[in-house]
């Protein structure tokens, strides 16, 4: 059995057993290829009351590797209006790129874009949504975003 | 890789949540987790310590270097130059694979034990202790041992676990073994199950402590040398039979190779030097080598009873490639692909073309386009790595 699919396996055991933290819950989990998580962030928060949903997308290099993570939009689910999620469900997020490291777990990258959710001060999209969205790769992975220290989006 | 059916098929990958938890058998999750590298969970093989302390497999943090030089866990930077051997943890692991499945049946027995005794308390309680220790015995801790609560079943749990001789000790009694039913006085219970129930006729009738001590230095002499003889069955499988030629104790580790600087029929020397197959281009060539050298090296970083034939890296280096091919069949099939989907792609072009100019370069398809784009090192090799069948939208972009 891979070494991806082993790690997966550990990840899925561990969220049955010890279950997962407030606010995030497994929907679903066919396979060692695509999960899908809802996300919601609980207390006092731009985003009170909504919950969304996050697609994880692993390859066989997982976790050497990234997963591929994106909100899900659909006639259920939207993204969340942040400066770093664009319309389409992508998310600039470093950990997801450069930033990313293999001892990261699906529920870790949950956990801190539930805090990149909660820290937001207002809701706007990022100002290129439109120009990216028109031209985005289906996978996040192959965009080559440019990450910002501030939380004031990826203006340029 | 897998598919649907696959998660159903394994539920049997070990993982640190095997182990009851901490308010029933304190401190053996921790345990079995502290033991597995934290890059693939995996109880440490060939652990390697980087420059901050941390440690990983030697094959998980060589793969993680070559991707970007920093410790996955503090992010410090650091290289493969720093890497050292962790021998202790390795020796840790080696002893803990023994002991695993032995502990775990241990938990299962004694949660087997435990479970009949929570609803006809008192019956069984009896069995175990006279009722004059029982009397004597009144604090709270040893009380919920003999009457379990279903409030306090949890320190019941506890206590019970490791039923301490100190305190039966002053009144010998015979008790039945929780593992094998084989009645053995209570004052040596303890050794009973730390030498696997196989205890003769004078252990179990309780004689001189000078024999038994004989007996377990017997018994740890011959755990030992099993040890030493054939570890490798409880390895997983990994380790092989004696008879088979491992590599040696003083094969040097494959230098790290400016592939570029290379022809391809070099690259397919080096490759035939390892009996490795030399078919396919030069970036398959480039892959297979780099992969065979993380292999090998990190077989040596095992301890040389332990480490793999070349026979089983090379199947590992099989097995690696073909996960590798079924991701690339997307690129095999491009211009096939191309070709059907030309209308689609057309299609996709006439929507982007108001608001993209023509001028622009292909790799524009990055968000940022107006920034400087930054090529964040890692990311891009993990891309080309990972997903080589390129986006759609690039490649009509590549046609105009």
């Amino acid at each position: 059995m891979a070494v991806s699919s082993r790690r997966l396996q550990k990840e899925l055991t561990e969220i049955k057993t010890a279950g997962t933290p407030c606010g995030i819950t497994l929907l679903k989990a066919d396979d060692f290829q695509t999960w899908f998580l809802s996300l919601e962030v609980l207390g006092e928060s731009q985003y009170k009351g909504e919950v969304f949903a996050l697609m994880f997308r692993f390859d066989p290099q997982y976790p050497i590797s990234a997963p591929a993570v994106q909100f899900v939009v659909d006639d259920k689910y939207k993204a969340p209006l942040h400066p770093h999620v664009y319309s389409n469900g992508h998310i600039c997020a470093s950990i997801l790129g450069g930033e990313w490291s293999p001892v990261l777990s699906v529920i870790a990258v949950c956990i801190t874009l539930q805090s990149m959710l909660a820290s937001c001060k207002e809701k706007k999209r990022p100002p290129d949504n439109d120009r990216y969205v028109a031209h985005a790769p289906d996978n996040p992975k192959k965009t080559r975003f440019v990450y910002h220290e501030s939380d004031s989006a990826a203006a340029p | 890789m897998s598919n649907s059916t696959t998660i159903f098929e394994v539920d049997n990958v070990p993982d640190p949540t095997d182990f009851p938890s901490t308010d029933v058998a304190p401190g053996l999750r921790e345990l079995d987790e502290a033991l597995r590298c934290s890059i693939c969970g995996e109880l440490f093989q060939a652990p390697l310590t980087v420059s901050c302390g941390h440690c990983f497999c030697s094959l998980c943090i060589r793969t993680q270097l070559a991707v970007k030089a920093e410790c996955p866990l503090c992010r410090q930077s650091t290289s493969e130059f720093y890497l050292r051997k962790a021998q202790t943890v390795e020796d840790a692991v080696k002893a803990w694979n023994i002991a695993r499945p032995y502990i775990l049946q241990l938990c299962r027995e004694e949660e087997r034990r435990k479970a009949p005794v929570t609803p006809p308390l008192v019956d069984e309680g009896i069995e175990f202790r006279s009722p004059k220790k029982r009397k004597r015995s009144s604090t709270p801790d040893d009380e919920v041992v003999e009457i379990p609560k279903p409030t306090s079943s949890k320190n019941a749990q506890r206590s019970g676990l490791s039923p301490t001789p100190a305190s039966g000790s002053s009144t010998p009694q015979v008790v039945p073994c929780p593992v094998c039913q084989r009645q053995v006085s209570y004052s040596i219970i303890n050794q009973h199950l730390d030498q696997g129930c196989k205890s003769t006729s004078d252990f179990e009738t309780g004689s001189s402590s000078s024999g038994s001590k004989g007996k377990q230095k017997q018994d740890w002499r011959k755990l030992f040398s099993a040890g030493e003889g054939s570890t490798s069955s409880g390895n997983k499988g990994k380790g092989k039979l004696k008879t088979k030629a491992k590599v040696d104790d003083d094969a040097s580790p494959i230098p790290k190779v400016a592939y570029h600087t290379l022809k391809e029929k070099r690259l397919r020397e080096m490759l035939a030097d390892h009996d490795l197959p030399n078919n396919g281009d030069k970036d398959t060539l480039i892959k297979r080598h780099e992969r065979w050298a993380l292999l090998y090296n990190a077989n040596l970083d095992r301890t040389p009873t332990d480490r793999l034939t070349l026979e089983d890296l090379r199947r590992e280096l099989k097995k690696w490639e073909t996960e590798r091919q079924t991701k690339r069949q997307a690129v095999t099939d491009l211009n096939a692909y191309q070709k059907a989907n030309k209308a689609a792609f057309n299609q996709l072009v006439e929507a982007a073309r108001p608001k993209k100019p023509p001028t622009k370069l292909p790799q524009s398809d990055s968000p940022m386009s107006l920034n400087e784009v930054e090529e964040v090192p890692g990311s891009s090799s993990l891309t080309a790595l990972s997903s080589p069948a390129p986006d759609p939208t690039v490649i009509v972009v590549d046609e105009e």
